[in-house]
């Protein structure tokens, strides 16, 4: 039962995952993590395997991940591979017992907000994550898990604004007066955590003037209570 | 001179009226009446409203209007909601009873104002074990996905601030996205 | 109550809006004119603290086809009285009726049995 609808947009899957190329790591999970939309492409686990490492094993069915040891090592390697040699990732699937065994030594964490973290810091923001480009328009499917964002005020800006409609990251950035860099990394981590979905393009927006009055007019009042 | 109202809503017992009064600095108007009720965990009850006020710059006001959760005062939701920029919608959502109580309140915005900005607080978060927690997203994810979910604790200021910092940005990007569309 | 010209019903509910006691009135709607009651007196009592006129007594509504008079009924604990007429009654009278009613709760609450 959903009481609220988002307004109706468009999906291009083409957009970002062009039929000819081969299916790439990033296309993959976010088959698996979509999957309850999509049933054949149900995957309960899988391990994350750079050049025959595996740097973690998740558990998609749970939400939940394993991190190889030393954890900080290695999801700086996912972090790397994901925006310089996406081409060197692969997801494979595991069979659950294996995925038990392993988190008998190692330590489990929620899988989403991971994920969100390490698209949060691919290029740092600097560039979009591939296979998304400059042009790529995304659109929220849902709001974030609320475990997911953190409390950085500007993120809940952001999903407020893409739940609604699908926009570009340059686009974004001129509605909610962001930087670059900010809102990238926000559609990075968006699009790998499978929150986000290509869309059509759309015209590029014109801002009013009024937008956004009572925003600044209650950030006033609460900067000055925060002090 | 602009007036913004923000509705409060939610199942008894979710700290609608400590949320209020938390924004309104303690000076929130109350309507609290001990409660008969014998299921009820707590003495008092609010049976129309609280209202407080805050005052914005440029002579401007954000009210706040808490309103009563029981379903046999939900004649008073859509009068309260008569107006609102925006409303909350607080759930205690350890149990699964009180999850489905929400349901009405959120179908009472629903039927008044469907494209009113919401956001859903959650509030108990620190009693959640891993399971509950897992429970209360697949009912966010079924109930109102689009929705954003907050954890907050109304009796931490800090908390109260940040869920509304969230509804004025659902606020502002709704006024965006239409003058988009 | 009952006997008194234009009344057409009374309801007795607690302060936090539950029926007590019906005369009167239709069926089904007791429960919604318990809650509506307990509404009104609270946002009447609110209303009457910030003006700082002292404990609420009557609250009396004035429509075009008939009056609502709702008093505050002390007790503990204490209640609340909903007494509904037509356009024929005459309100001073259902006034009294009402008031003495009232202290006929009062006195019924606190009595031994």
């Amino acid at each position: 039962m959903t009481c609220f609808h988002q307004i109706p947009f468009t999906p291009d899957p083409g957009a970002a995952e062009p039929v000819s190329a081969p299916l790439g790591f990033v296309h993959r999970l976010r088959q698996r993590l979509a999957a309850d939309k999509v049933p054949q492409f149900h995957l309960h686990c899988a391990a994350v395997i750079l050049e025959e490492n595996a740097l973690c094993w998740l558990n998609i069915e749970k939400n939940l991940v394993l991190v190889a040891e030393p954890a900080s090592i290695a999801l700086k390697q996912l972090e790397l591979a994901l925006g310089t040699k996406p081409g060197r990732l692969s997801l494979e699937p595991l069979a659950r017992d294996a995925f038990d065994m392993q988190s008998r030594h190692t330590k489990t964490t929620p899988m989403l907000p991971l994920l969100w973290q390490t698209g949060l810091n691919v290029l740092d923001g600097s560039a979009p994550m591939p296979p998304l480009s400059a042009d790529s328009c995304l659109q929220l499917r849902r709001w974030p898990d609320f475990r997911v964002l953190t409390r950085r005020h500007d993120d809940f800006r952001i999903c407020a604004l893409l739940i609604s409609r699908g926009l570009t990251v340059q686009h974004a950035c001129d509605a909610v007066n962001l930087p670059q860099n900010q809102v990238q990394a926000f559609f990075n981590a968006a699009y790998l955590s499978g929150y986000a979905l290509p869309v059509l393009a759309t015209d590029a927006p014109t801002i009013p003037p009024k937008a956004g009055r009572l925003a600044t007019r209650w950030r006033d009042v609460r900067s000055r209570w925060s002090q | 001179m602009q007036e913004y109202k923000i509705v409060v809503l939610g199942p008894m017992g979710a700290g609608k009226s400590t949320l209020v009064q938390a924004l309104a600095g303690g000076r929130a108007v109350n309507t609290d009446v001990r409660n008969s009720d014998p299921g009820a965990q707590k003495a008092l009850t609010t049976v129309s409203m609280d209202y407080g006020d805050i005052a914005l710059p440029g002579g401007n006001r954000l009210r706040l209007y808490g309103t009563p959760g029981q379903r046999r005062f939900a004649f008073l939701w859509p009068i309260l909601l008569e107006g609102a920029s925006g409303a909350i919608v607080l759930v205690d959502a350890t149990s699964e009873a009180t999850r489905n109580l929400a349901i009405s309140h959120l179908e009472a915005i629903a039927g008044h104002s469907p494209s009113l900005p919401v956001v859903i607080g959650l509030t108990r978060q620190d009693s959640f074990s891993v399971s509950q927690l897992g429970d209360c997203g697949h009912w966010l994810q079924s109930t109102a996905p689009s929705l954003p979910a907050i954890p907050v604790d109304p009796r931490k200021p800090q908390q109260v601030l940040t869920l509304m910092d969230v509804l004025v940005s659902q606020i502002e990007c709704q006024s965006l996205v239409h003058a988009l569309d | 109550m009952a006997d008194v010209t234009g009344v057409h019903g009374a309801v007795v509910a607690s302060m936090d809006g539950f029926a007590l006691a019906q005369r009167g009135g239709q069926a089904g709607t007791v429960d919604r004119l318990a809650a509506m009651t307990s509404s009104m007196l609270a946002l009447a009592t609110a209303l009457g603290r910030e003006l700082a006129i002292g404990a609420l007594e009557t609250l009396i509504l004035d429509a075009e086809r008939g009056s609502v008079l709702m008093l505050a009924v002390p007790g503990e604990p204490p209640s609340l009285l909903m007494v509904a007429c037509d356009d024929a009654c005459v309100m001073g009278t259902v006034l009294w009726h009402a008031r003495r009613c009232v202290r006929g709760i009062a006195t019924a609450a606190t009595s031994p049995d």
